[in-house]
């Protein structure tokens, strides 16, 4: 409500002037404040695309989190001109920029706290500190926890029949049936079976087929008739050889 | 016996008569070695000359030789009493001494007494060595070394040096074997020659150890912009590579440092291993950690993260946003990529280890966070995070700011109006998801040069077409199999010229062959990317493809057919595509879609990856979302008259025209109504989506984030902020049509001012009536 109330008198937000005695530090807290919010995160993605860089060569996770983190740090942009001369400078100026306030560190040191955080903070990016090991652990006490606590089974869980294959059972799939070979098989199957007229094509033939195994798997097996009318197999009864299959 | 005896004793007629031992030094030869002894047979030689003796060392004077093995031990200057002759030379010095008396008649203490003279005389003759320095005609001095003349030594051959001393010439006679420089140069030349020394010693470690934190950087950072690099190749590659690269320089010509046969040197332990090397990679990312730690302290820090799984890791982004005060610009950092799970609470939980790193000390209550964005959907999202990372401390106690991601957001418009309308695509499915999502699939079940030759085939039938032309006929000598042939093609060309109606705008020019170009995008020829509802811009451009080259694509279709099995996977989903295509609602869906993404997705899509007003970073633009938010909403409102619109309002039009009739037109007018309607849910369902998720940007919280926009903006934002009327821009307001017109550069739009106000007011009330407050 305060910033509103100045904007409404007409100071203005967007400066950069940070030493103005009135506005200034208003200005300063206000970008702090709301310029560094993120609107989308699309920059968020690049590090999933990242993520897929460092993952090359099946890398440990704490590995590619350290790539990542050093990749984050450094300056990869290509330049429009000469660039890759400038990426290699800017890549040189990127790590004197970064290793030098270490080596200060490191040198003014008192009692050796720049040793400690170094070693706390590696620990946590690679080695007992890493929260991959954490997170382990909880998934090993939820299997601890709930693989002992049984629940009710679940239809997927319910034994189905094995699907046993046409060679094993004895019967014929109708798809295998073709006119360069079982015509004949045809015949003497539907002759079998007490059809007077044998028709001349090969589709009639096996329509009539199966109209008569529908009918015996209604009558025999007890299988219901919308079944038995989609059912894509038949049992041979009579002798032919139905060969589902070309001579060598 | 006797003979024995008598050959043993020496007959005392035969035996010379003892001779004088010399003993005047001018008459006595000169011994410097034992070698210079003439006769002195090789077992009475000392170990130094045995050794030279047997060496090949003849390219340098036997004097010049230092090494303490070459040096003569020099027994004619020793004697018993004087220089105490030690217990394992003395039989050699009895020998020599001996041989010296008996052979050359010369009194071994006279000798050790010439040694003595000789060294004195040495040490004159260096003394004696004087330096005249005599004036010529010119005025130059010039010095000269008067030389003592040396017995039984090579000739000397001398050459002028010169050189300047404060303009005065000075010129000194030196042995060619000698040259006089500057004592700077040799100071620059010796350091010059430690750093070859330290680069040769380098070279051959047991194992590559450095202690300069400049180089582990190096190392690291040349690791991570590598990434595809193996560290077992890179242990690899390293030395090899540095081989080649000073090879040139004489740097490996010696053989103490690189030898022919390689196995012997250590230069291939040099170089670090694939264990030292992700090492640096670790200490750097530790050290880049502390940085990012010291640099956040006390700042204003907001936090986006997202989930990505690679490679069977879920791995969990997360990026530290804050405001740099000195550079006026938006700074984000990757704090890291570890896993989490998928619920709020372990992201929360995955949040504060990863924060932990940060501080200074565990546990410190430093480096809170301010704020997030993330995605709107799925877990570890929003408000719940949010309350999760409360609960763990992490965040700021008041003010925590929530945002979520305008382009999901804007995407989810689109995801949300085609799933309502149309459906999700699936294999069976007629609905334009799963045409889009088709092409892709024969796309990707063809091998690529394979499906770019059928699409250029495609476009020579497509510009080749014409409705009105006459399919000829065959003659009448044409076989059966010639006939029942042209009857398919019949057929195909009957549903061609059926779908060619579809629109007017189909692409039909001549495609240029794929296999003389060389550059695919923005061709057709270029791969298509599979549709993904959530993903950007996959949908529209997907849509776009397939509205461009409908009738290529239709045409393909029939050509995969005709070239694979029924039954194989092409042909299957070319027959599927085949039928999708023909169904001509399934076109105006598709149609809907690509308007739609023209006419108000990619402009505000655009925008959002673009702009990068007064952050100077791209996707900060918190301040600008409630104009934007306004502008979405008005082009929404707006959209169907908008002129990208127009090939779906020609689209509704060509309907099914073929199957009108004048008198009996119902069914038509039903398919009309069927599409407006279709249209309206559309749009309804973008316009719902829209206020859902970009109402959290007018909340109290977030609100505030407006009075940086620009400045009519701003104050627009204020006045309803404090519910006072808006303030009047004269200066803005249009007589004729009585808008407050304000040309925003930070959008390149114009708002008008007062249905901003109207929006804005409205839309607060709604965010106070969710449920958050004003402050």
């Amino acid at each position: 409500m305060h910033a509103a109330e100045r904007v409404l008198t007409g100071v203005d937000l967007r400066s950069f002037d940070y030493e103005d005695v009135d506005h200034g530090a208003f200005r300063r807290r206000m970008h702090k404040t709301y310029l560094s919010v993120p609107s989308q995160t699309q920059f968020v993605e690049s590090g999933v695309k990242d993520a897929k860089h460092v993952s090359a060569t099946d890398r440990s996770e704490q590995t590619r989190s350290n790539m990542a983190i050093v990749r984050s740090n450094t300056p990869l942009t290509r330049t429009k001109e000469d660039a890759n001369a400038e990426k290699i400078r800017a890549l040189i100026r990127s790590t004197r920029e970064r290793s030098k306030p270490h080596e200060d560190l490191k040198k003014n040191q008192l009692n050796g706290e720049c040793d400690e955080r170094f070693q706390f903070v590696s620990a946590c990016l690679a080695g007992q500190g890493h929260f991959s090991r954490v997170r382990a652990a909880k998934k090993r006490a939820t299997v601890d926890d709930l693989g002992p606590v049984f629940k009710k089974q679940n239809v997927a869980q319910q034994m189905r029949p094995q699907r046993v294959m046409p060679a094993v059972t004895g019967k014929i799939p109708y798809s295998k049936i073709v006119r360069a070979r079982n015509m004949k098989d045809l015949e003497i199957e539907l002759l079998h079976r007490g059809l007077d007229v044998i028709p001349a094509s090969i589709t009639k033939r096996k329509d009539e087929l199966k109209k008569l195994e529908a009918a015996r798997l209604v009558r025999d097996c007890n299988m219901e008739r919308k079944d038995a009318a989609n059912h894509k197999e038949f049992l041979p009864l009579s002798d032919a050889p139905f060969k589902t299959a070309d001579d060598d | 016996m006797e003979r024995t005896r008598s050959s043993r004793r020496v007959s005392p007629t035969t035996t010379p008569p003892p001779q004088a031992l010399n003993s005047r030094p001018g008459l006595r030869p000169r011994f410097r070695h034992c070698t210079e002894i003439s006769g002195l047979p090789d077992a009475c030689r000392c170990d130094g000359c045995a050794r030279f003796q047997n060496s090949r060392h003849s390219h340098k004077p036997r004097d010049q030789f230092k090494s303490r093995e070459l040096q003569c031990y020099k027994a004619w200057t020793k004697t018993k009493t004087k220089t105490k002759v030690k217990k394992n030379k003395f039989n050699h010095w009895e020998k020599l001494t001996n041989f010296i008396r008996d052979h050359h008649h010369i009194s071994p203490e006279s000798l050790e007494q010439n040694s003595d003279d000789e060294l004195e005389g040495d040490n004159n003759n260096n003394n004696n060595n004087t330096v005249t320095v005599v004036a010529d005609d010119d005025g130059d001095s010039t010095a000269a070394v008067a030389p003592t003349p040396a017995k039984n030594q090579r000739q000397i051959n001398w050459v002028e040096n010169v050189f300047y001393v404060e303009k005065e010439r000075f010129s000194i006679m030196v042995p060619t074997a000698h040259k006089i420089e500057l004592r700077s140069d040799i100071s620059r030349w010796y350091k010059c020659y430690e750093i070859l020394m330290a680069m040769r010693k380098k070279l051959q470690q047991k194992q590559c150890m450095t202690n300069s934190v400049f180089s582990q950087t190096l190392w690291a950072t040349m690791l991570a912009a590598t990434p595809a690099l193996p560290f077992s190749a890179a242990q690899c590659l390293f030395p090899l590579v540095m081989l080649a690269f000073f090879r040139d320089t004489g740097l490996f010509d010696q053989d103490d440092l690189f030898d022919t046969n390689v196995k012997t040197k250590k230069f291939v332990t040099s170089f670090p291993s694939d264990w030292v090397l992700p090492q640096h990679v670790w200490r750097q990312a530790a050290r880049d950690t502390i940085s990012l730690g010291n640099t956040l302290l006390d700042m204003i820090i907001y936090l986006a993260c997202d989930k990505g799984n690679k490679k069977g890791i879920g791995h969990f982004i997360k990026f530290l946003c804050w405001w740099n005060d000195e550079t006026h610009c938006v700074e984000t950092r990757l704090l890291d990529m570890d896993a989490a799970g998928g619920k709020s609470d372990a992201a929360a939980e995955a949040i504060r280890t990863s924060m932990e790193k940060l501080k200074t000390h565990p546990g410190a209550a430093t480096h809170l966070l301010s704020g997030q964005c993330t995605d709107s959907g799925g877990g570890g999202v929003t408000d719940n995070l949010a309350m999760h990372l409360q609960c763990l401390g992490l965040c700021v106690q008041e003010n925590y700011l929530i945002a979520i991601c305008c382009l999901h957001a804007l995407q989810l418009q689109l995801s949300n109006a085609v799933n309502t309308v149309f459906g999700e695509g699936q294999i069976g499915r007629v609905n334009a998801t799963q045409l889009i999502h088709s092409v892709y699939r024969l796309q990707e079940s063809l091998e690529l040069h394979e499906w770019r030759h059928i699409l250029y085939k495609a476009s020579l039938f497509v510009s080749s077409f014409n409705e009105d032309d006459e399919f000829e006929p065959l003659d009448a000598t044409a076989t059966r199999r010639q006939q029942t042939q042209h009857e398919h093609e019949a057929e195909f060309r009957r549903s061609f010229a059926r779908v060619a109606r579809f629109h007017t705008l189909f692409k039909r020019n001549v495609l240029k062959d794929p296999s003389i170009i060389s550059k695919y995008k923005d061709t057709p020829f270029y791969k298509m990317l599979a549709l993904i509802l959530t993903r950007w811009w996959t949908v529209g451009s997907g849509a776009s493809c397939a509205f461009d080259h409908y009738l290529c694509i239709y045409h393909a279709c029939q050509q995969v057919i005709n070239m694979y099995e029924s039954g194989s996977t092409p042909c299957n989903i070319a027959s599927d595509l085949f039928s999708l295509m023909s169904n001509q609602e399934t076109f105006l869906d598709i149609t809907l879609i690509r308007c739609f993404c023209k006419a108000y997705i990619n402009p505000h899509f655009d925008w959002f990856q673009s702009n990068t007003d007064l952050s100077s970073k791209v996707a900060f633009q918190a301040h600008n979302v409630v104009a934007r938010f306004w502008l979405m909403d008005y082009d929404l409102r707006h959209v169907y008259s908008a002129v990208s619109m127009n090939q779906h309002r020609e689209a509704v039009a060509l309907f099914n025209f073929e199957d009108a009739v004048a008198d009996d037109n119902v069914n038509l007018i039903a398919e009309r109504d069927k599409h407006l309607h279709k249209l309206s849910i559309f749009m309804k369902t973008a316009h719902k989506s829209l206020l859902k998720h970009f109402n959290r940007w007018v909340a109290p919280l977030l609100l505030p984030a407006a009075l940086l926009s620009e400045t009519p903006v701003a104050q627009v934002v204020a006045s309803a902020m404090l519910q006072v009327p808006m303030p009047s821009f004269a200066s803005l307001f249009d007589r004729f049509s009585g808008f407050y017109n304000y040309k925003s550069e930070a959008h390149g739009r114009v708002i008008e001012l007062r249905s901003l106000c109207k929006f804005v007011r409205k839309e607060i009330t709604t965010a106070e009536s969710n449920g958050e407050g004003r402050e």
